[in-house]
C-alpha cells in the first residue's frame, strides 16, 4: 500500500464570531493518496471550504484551525514556520477557486499574473518564463495563447478566467490541486470542456486532486472517491460507486435522492425532500447533527458523537443505524 | 406552431423582438444592439408547465420580463388567454397583470429587508384592493403562508431571519396572492442547495394541482427542468432552437445544440458510461449574432446551408419543433 500524500486527522477550524464560535470543520479526517480524486461534496457550511483553506493555512480570520494534524508528503503542515510553508503553497499544493473573476488581479493581464507565478515557482528568467507562461496556456486549452497572454481578465469569458486560475494553479507542477467548487459559475457545456480538461491533466501530470462541490453528478463522473461532509464533519466516505451503490448514511442517501433524475418511465411524483435545514453551526444538535432531520434517528443517536465506523473495507460512515449495514 | 392549438394557449408569444443598445466604446457615438431575444414564438397550455433551457445570455430571463411586460418589447405579440396583452393600457393593463406573476432567482434581493413577511405578500393584496379590510388581508396572507409551508408567526418577521428555502416560500406566497393564472420562474431554485431545492420543487408542483396554475419554469439546470416540465424549450442567443414534451427530447434531442446540453449534464450514477458530446468554443456575443444558423461555428454537424440560411422553427412530428437544417 503507498502512503497517503495528504493526511488530514482531526482538523478542527473554528470562528471565533462576537455570536459564538462556529465550528465550521469539526473533527474532519481523510487521506488522499496519489493521482487519486477525492470529491468533498456538501451543502453550504458543512464545511468543505474551510477545509481546503485549513490545508494551504489561509483561513481568513476571525477563523482559526484549533486542533488536528495535516500531514502533506509526511510532514505536518500546522508545524511549518512560514517560509517551509510557501515553499508548499503553490509549489505542491495549488487552489483554484470558484469565481475566477474575483480571484484573478483585474489591472493586470492574464498573461503577467500566470507569469508571476512561473517565476515565483520555477527558476528561469523572465523571457523563458514568459514562453513557459504561453506553453501552459496551450495546456490548458487557451486558443491562440500569445494574443491571450496580454489579455485582461475582463475581456475573457468565464469559461477561459477559469483555464487561466489552472495554468496558473499548474505553474509550479503541484502534486496536489485543490479545487473548489472550479465549474459552478461556468454554464454546462463550459463546465463539461473544463472538467474534460482536468481529468485530462490530472492524467498527464499524474496530481491528486481534492475536489470540492454540492453536485453530485459531478462526483459520479470525476471522482475515485467521495467524503460527505454535513455540519461541520464527514459523515460518509466510500469509493465513488460504492457510495452511490449502497450508501449507508441516511443524509447520503437524502442528498442522492433529492436530486432530480432524468426519468426514462413515467414521472415521479415527489422528489424525496430532505425535511428542515441544516443546523446553525453556532447551536448545534446534541450528539449526531443529522439527527433531528433524519428519518431513521433513534433516542441514541442523541449521545453518539458522530465517529466514523467501517462498514466494509474503504467504507466509513458516521451512522448507528445504517442503512445497507455490512455483512 | 399547429394551427388548431393556438386558441387553446392560456399563452401565446409570437415573433417577440428585444434588442437593448450598447455603447461599445466610450469614445465612439455608434450604438451597437443586444440582440437579447430574436424573434421568439410559443405557446403554453393551460394547466401545463412549459421549461426554458438555456445557457447564460441566452435571452431566457429577459423572455421572462418581456412576458410580464416588466420590459417593453421592441416587436411582436403577446396573447394571454386570449387578449392582446401588448395592446393593455391603465385598468385593463392591471386587470391582466394580476393573472401573471413572477417568481425571482434571488430571494435574498426580491424581497424588501425593510418589510415584514406578512407585509410583502399582502402589498399587492392591497393594491388591488383585493380585500375589504385589514383583518381580512392578514387572513388571506396567514392562508398564503400556510400553504408555502411556512408558520403564521412568519408574517411578522423580516427577511433576514429566514433561511434561503424559506425566503423562497416567501417570494411565492407573493406570487399567489393574487391568484394568477400563470406564474413565470426565473431560476427559482439555483441560488439553493441541493435538499432545500428538493422542497421547493415538490412546493410548485403541489401548488401547481392544488390551484390549476400554468407555468413558464426558466432554469439552466436540465435535471430540475425535465422533473417539473410537461415539455422543454432550449433557446441559444437569442433565438428557439428546439420544443420538446420533456421525455420525447430526453429521449432524443434532435437540435445538435440540445444534444450537448444533455450531454453536459453529470449523471449522479457512476454506472452509466455516456458518450460525450463535447461542443467547442462558447456562445458568441450576442452583439454580433453568427449568420445563419446562430449555433453553427461549434456546430459537429455543420454542412453548407448552416450558414448563410436560418432554420426556421418547423414541426418535427409528436408535437415537437425544431430550427435546424438536419430535420
Amino acid at each position: 500500500m503507498t502512503n497517503p500524500l495528504l493526511k488530514v486527522d482531526n482538523l478542527q477550524t473554528h470562528f471565533f464570531t462576537p455570536e459564538g464560535v462556529i465550528r465550521a470543520a469539526d473533527g474532519i479526517s481523510f487521506e488522499l493518496f496519489p493521482g487519486e480524486t477525492l470529491g468533498l461534496v456538501g451543502e453550504s457550511g458543512s464545511g468543505k471550504t474551510v477545509t481546503a483553506l485549513s490545508i494551504l493555512r489561509l483561513v481568513p480570520p476571525p477563523g482559526r484551525i484549533v486542533g488536528g494534524r495535516i500531514e502533506f508528503a509526511g510532514r505536518d503542515i500546522l508545524q511549518l514556520n512560514p517560509s517551509e510553508l510557501r515553499k508548499i503553497r503553490g509549489d505542491r499544493i495549488a487552489m483554484v477557486f470558484q469565481e475566477p473573476m474575483s480571484a484573478l488581479n483585474p489591472v493586470l493581464t492574464v498573461g503577467n499574473q500566470v507569469l508571476e507565478s512561473v517565476l515565483l515557482h520555477q527558476k528561469t528568467s523572465r523571457r523563458e518564463g514568459r514562453d513557459k507562461t504561453v506553453e501552459l496556456f496551450k495546456l490548458v486549452g487557451i486558443p491562440s495563447p500569445e494574443m491571450r497572454f496580454k489579455a485582461y481578465p475582463h475581456q475573457l469569458s468565464g469559461g477561459m478566467r477559469q483555464r487561466v486560475m489552472l495554468a496558473m494553479a499548474l505553474a509550479g507542477k503541484p502534486d496536489l490541486l485543490l479545487a473548489d467548487e472550479p465549474t459552478t459559475a461556468l454554464d454546462v457545456t463550459i463546465q463539461a470542456q473544463v472538467l474534460n480538461l482536468l481529468d485530462e491533466l490530472k492524467k498527464t501530470l499524474g496530481m491528486a486532486v481534492l475536489f470540492i462541490t454540492h453536485d453530485l453528478g459531478i462526483i459520479a463522473e470525476h471522482a475515485d472517491r467521495v467524503a460527505i461532509c454535513y455540519a461541520g464533519k464527514i459523515v460518509e466516505m466510500a469509493p465513488v460507486r460504492e457510495l452511490f451503490s449502497r450508501p449507508a448514511h441516511p443524509y447520503a442517501q437524502g442528498l442522492l435522492n433529492s436530486i432530480p433524475k432524468f426519468s426514462s418511465g413515467k414521472k415521479d411524483l415527489k422528489l424525496t425532500a430532505l425535511p428542515g435545514t441544516v443546523p446553525d453551526l453556532k447551536h448545534l444538535p446534541p450528539g449526531c447533527r443529522f439527527e433531528p432531520r433524519c428519518p431513521r434517528s433513534r433516542p441514541a443517536c442523541r449521545e453518539y458523537d458522530g465517529e466514523l465506523k467501517t462498514m466494509r473495507a474503504g467504507h466509513l460512515a458516521a451512522c448507528i443505524n445504517p442503512l445497507n449495514p455490512g455483512e | 406552431m399547429l394551427k388548431e392549438n393556438i386558441d387553446n394557449n392560456l399563452l401565446e408569444v409570437r415573433n417577440l423582438k428585444k434588442y437593448f443598445p450598447v455603447q461599445t466604446s466610450f469614445f465612439s457615438s455608434s450604438r451597437e444592439l443586444v440582440h437579447a431575444v430574436d424573434g421568439v414564438s410559443f405557446g403554453i397550455k393551460p394547466g401545463e408547465t412549459l421549461g426554458l433551457a438555456g445557457e447564460s445570455g441566452c435571452g431566457k430571463s429577459t423572455l421572462a420580463r418581456l412576458i410580464l411586460r416588466l420590459v417593453e418589447p421592441d416587436s411582436g405579440e403577446i396573447i394571454f388567454a386570449g387578449e392582446d396583452f401588448l395592446k393593455k393600457r391603465g385598468q385593463e393593463l392591471r386587470r391582466l397583470r394580476r393573472k401573471i406573476q413572477i417568481v425571482f432567482q434571488d430571494p435574498q434581493s426580491s424581497l424588501n429587508p425593510r418589510m415584514k413577511a406578512g407585509e410583502i405578500i399582502s402589498e399587492p393584496i392591497q393594491i388591488h384592493s383585493l380585500a375589504p379590510s385589514r383583518a381580512a388581508r392578514k387572513e388571506i396572507v396567514i392562508e398564503l403562508l400556510r400553504q408555502v409551508g411556512l408558520p403564521p408567526d412568519s408574517y411578522s418577521r423580516y427577511p433576514h431571519e429566514f433561511s434561503g428555502g424559506q425566503r423562497q416560500r416567501i417570494g411565492i406566497a407573493r406570487a399567489l396572492a393574487l391568484n394568477p393564472e400563470l406564474i413565470v420562474a426565473d431560476e427559482p431554485v439555483s441560488s439553493l442547495d441541493v435538499s432545500i431545492q428538493a422542497q421547493i420543487l415538490n412546493l410548485f408542483s403541489d401548488l401547481k394541482t392544488r390551484k390549476n396554475l400554468t407555468y413558464l419554469f426558466i432554469s439552466h439546470d436540465l435535471r430540475v427542468l425535465s422533473w417539473i416540465s410537461d415539455r422543454i424549450a432550449v433557446m441559444y442567443l437569442g433565438e428557439m432552437t428546439e420544443i420538446a414534451p420533456t421525455q420525447e427530447l430526453i429521449n432524443k434531442p434532435l437540435h445538435p445544440y440540445t444534444q450537448a446540453l444533455f450531454a453536459a449534464v453529470p449523471i449522479p450514477d457512476p454506472a452509466t458510461q455516456r458518450k460525450k458530446l463535447l461542443v467547442p468554443g462558447e456562445p458568441p456575443s450576442p452583439i454580433h449574432p453568427p449568420s445563419g444558423c446562430r449555433f453553427h461555428p461549434r456546430c459537429p454537424f455543420v454542412f453548407a446551408p448552416c450558414k448563410d440560411t436560418p432554420p426556421p422553427l418547423k414541426p418535427a412530428g409528436n408535437d415537437r419543433l425544431v430550427s435546424c437544417h438536419l430535420y
